[in-house]
C-alpha cells in the first residue's frame, strides 16, 4: 500500500483521483493548496503526489521548485487542463513521472501510478544492483549496466556517482567530474560530496 | 448485450455525454454516484449548472459537432458514449463520428423522430426514442380501454 497526495482545487479531481487510488488499495490524502500539501509532506513523505499545475496562491511550479530545494525526490505526476508545450517541457524539466491532460481516465491514472512506482523501484533496485558488482570488482558487468542506467535515467545523479565509483582508481579526474555532475542534480547527495572530497585530497 | 466490454472496473467506467439537458445531467449525476468517470459535454456553460454536488466528472465546455471538442473529452477512450442532445441531426453525426471515427464500442442515442431510428440503427448506434416510449407508457395507462378487463 502506498501513500499518495492529491493537490489540486477541483472537489471533483480530488474525490475522482482519491476513488481510483483508494480502489487499488492505497491511502489517499487531499489538499486544495500546494502550502497545505508541503505542510503535510513535511509530517509525512509520500510515496507519490498528484498535482495540478494551476493552484491558488503557490502554483504547481512553484511546488514542484519547493520540493526540489528542499531536497525530496518524491515521484509527481501532473494533472492539468494546460496543454501548452511550453508548460510541459517547463515540469517535465522539473523532473515529473508523468503529464495527465483533463479530463482523464481511471485507466490513465493507474498507468501512471504503476509507472512512477515501477521507476522508484527500479531506480533503487539498480543502483543497490551496480554497486554490488563494483564493489564485488564485476567491473564489465557494472559498466554494461551503468550504461542502460544512463540511458534509463537521463537526470538521476545516481548513474554519475556510480560511474565515478567504477573509475575512480582508474580515472580519478573523470570520476571528479562525474561526482560534480551527480552533485547539480542533486545539491544534498551526501555520499557523492564525501567520494569527491576525499578525490580532492 | 453486456453493459460494458472487456475486464474493466464497474466503477471505472470512462462515459461521454453529449448534451447537459435535463437528460444529460440526470444521467451524468447518476453514473457519477455509481462510481463512473463521467465527462459531460455541452456548448452552453450554464447547462453545467443543472449537474449536481454529487457530480464527481468533467465538463467540457464546446460545440460536439467539432472534431476537436470530441478529441478534448477523449471519446477515444471511452467505454460508453451518450449522445443526449435536442437535435437528431447533430446527433446522429456525433453518434457516428464516435462509433466510426473514435470505435467507441457503445454508443446510445437519442432521436425524437422515430422515423430516424433505422438511420442510427445501421451504423451500430443504439437509440432510445422518447416519443416511442411515451407511446408505450401512454398504451399501458390505457389498457382498460379496450374493455375486455371487465
Amino acid at each position: 500500500m502506498a501513500l499518495v497526495y492529491v493537490v489540486d482545487d477541483e472537489l471533483n479531481v480530488r474525490r475522482i483521483i482519491k476513488q481510483t487510488m483508494e480502489n487499488e488499495g492505497n491511502e489517499v490524502n487531499a489538499f486544495v493548496t500546494a502550502e497545505e500539501a508541503l505542510e503535510a509532506v513535511e509530517k509525512r513523505q509520500p510515496d507519490l503526489i498528484f498535482m495540478d499545475l494551476t493552484l491558488p496562491s503557490m502554483d504547481g511550479i512553484q511546488f514542484l521548485k519547493e520540493l526540489e530545494d528542499r531536497a525530496y525526490s518524491i515521484p509527481v505526476v501532473v494533472v492539468s487542463a494546460i496543454t501548452s508545450p511550453e508548460s510541459i517541457r517547463a515540469v517535465f524539466k522539473l523532473g515529473i513521472v508523468d503529464f495527465l491532460t483533463k479530463p482523464f481516465t481511471p485507466q490513465e491514472l493507474r498507468q501512471a501510478a504503476e509507472l512512477s512506482f515501477k521507476n522508484e523501484e527500479s531506480l533503487q533496485k539498480r543502483t543497490r544492483e551496480i554497486r554490488r558488482l563494483i564493489e564485488e570488482k564485476e567491473f564489465r558487468k557494472a559498466s554494461s549496466l551503468l550504461r542502460e542506467f544512463f540511458a534509463d535515467f537521463p537526470s538521476s545523479p545516481y548513474p554519475h556517482f556510480l560511474y565515478a565509483l567504477l573509475i575512480k582508481s582508474s580515472n580519478p579526474r573523470v570520476a571528479a567530474r562525474h561526482l560534480r555532475a551527480a552533485l547539480s542534480l542533486d545539491e544534498e547527495f551526501k555520499e557523492a560530496s564525501s567520494e569527491l572530497k576525499k578525490l580532492e585530497e | 448485450m453486456p453493459f460494458m466490454k472487456g475486464a474493466i472496473r464497474k466503477d471505472e467506467y470512462y462515459v461521454v455525454i453529449f448534451g447537459c439537458g435535463r437528460l444529460g445531467s440526470r444521467m451524468a449525476n447518476w453514473l457519477s454516484t455509481m462510481g463512473c468517470s463521467v465527462v459531460v459535454v455541452d456548448r452552453s456553460e450554464e447547462a453545467f449548472q443543472a449537474l449536481s454536488f454529487e457530480f464527481t466528472g468533467f465538463t467540457v465546455l464546446g460545440d460536439a459537432t467539432e472534431l476537436d471538442t470530441l478529441k478534448e473529452a477523449k471519446v477515444d477512450k471511452a467505454d460508453v458514449v451518450l449522445v443526449l442532445t435536442p437535435d437528431d441531426n447533430t446527433n446522429l453525426m456525433v453518434a457516428m463520428s464516435a462509433k466510426e471515427y473514435f470505435k467507441v464500442t457503445r454508443v446510445v442515442a437519442r432521436a425524437y423522430d422515430p422515423n430516424n431510428i433505422e438511420m442510427f440503427s445501421d451504423f451500430g448506434i443504439e437509440v432510445i426514442c422518447p416519443t416511442l416510449l411515451a407511446v408505450e407508457n401512454i398504451k399501458n395507462v390505457l389498457y382498460f380501454i379496450g374493455g375486455d378487463e371487465r
